[in-house]
């Protein structure tokens, strides 16, 4: 029986394809107020010929460093 | 020790706890009137197309990302477990947890915070909008993480 790690196997939208066959890429961008994350997942095996090159997933993580402020400051 | 003037502390909080009321105002019940219960307060996320901002009263579907996948109209539930607070001069509040979508497909550069409990015309009153760089998700997760729950970097703060 072959065994399957789960672990290495990434939804995306080809379906469930083996994190074997797929370009990984981060992204990281720091802004003011936030920062941003993106995983950006490109196709790279030989199962799906036409999509080799092709993003088939992104993820994205926004942290916001910094909320919104209503200021009540006295001296008005 | 001399006299100053400024907003008290107290009252920045209060305002956020529902403490204070100048005027009329038309809300929806909160059970009770001397311990009212928390409001619901959602995230939703637009398009780059949207026109959201401070100027924004309630929450609207127009340039909403779509509803697909994991994404519905309206969005998502903050998790509001801690209550608003003070330091220094400055009260504030943060959502006590990320807002995640899994399983979703769009480009979005702004999260509008409103109140899904008190609405105007069944639409909920917004809160505050919330920018940052286009992001595109494609058949993947997003995820909001809050900010520190602090003065100075809580997502709500009267300073």
């Amino acid at each position: 029986m072959e065994i399957i790690d789960l672990s290495s196997i990434v939804s995306t939208t080809l379906g469930d394809i083996p994190e074997n066959d797929l370009e990984i890429v981060l992204a990281r961008e720091d802004a003011r107020d936030t920062w941003v994350i993106q995983r950006i997942f490109t196709y790279k095996g030989t199962a799906y010929p036409e999509a080799v090159g092709t993003v088939v997933r992104q993820d994205a993580w926004v942290t916001i460093k910094n909320g919104q402020g209503a200021s009540a400051e006295a001296g008005l | 020790m001399a006299n100053s003037a400024g907003l008290c502390t107290s009252f920045k909080t209060e305002l956020m706890l529902g403490g204070h009321q100048f005027g009329a105002i038309t809300l929806i019940s909160r059970t009770s009137l001397t311990a009212p219960t928390t409001d619901t307060f959602k995230m939703a996320l637009y398009q780059t197309s949207a026109t959201i901002s401070p100027a924004t009263a309630v929450y609207t579907t127009s340039g909403e990302v779509a509803t697909a996948g994991g994404y519905s109209a309206g969005g998502a539930t903050v998790t509001n477990a801690t209550a608003p607070t003070s330091s220094g001069t400055t009260a504030y509040w943060t959502p006590s947890a990320s807002v995640s979508w899994t399983g979703v497909s769009f480009t979005t550069d702004c999260a509008l915070l409103y109140n899904s409990t008190q609405t105007v015309a069944s639409f909920g009153r917004a809160v505050g909008s919330y920018t940052f760089s286009s992001q595109t998700v494609s058949g993947g997760n997003f995820t909001l993480t809050m900010p520190t729950n602090a003065a100075g970097t809580a997502l709500i703060q009267i300073a």
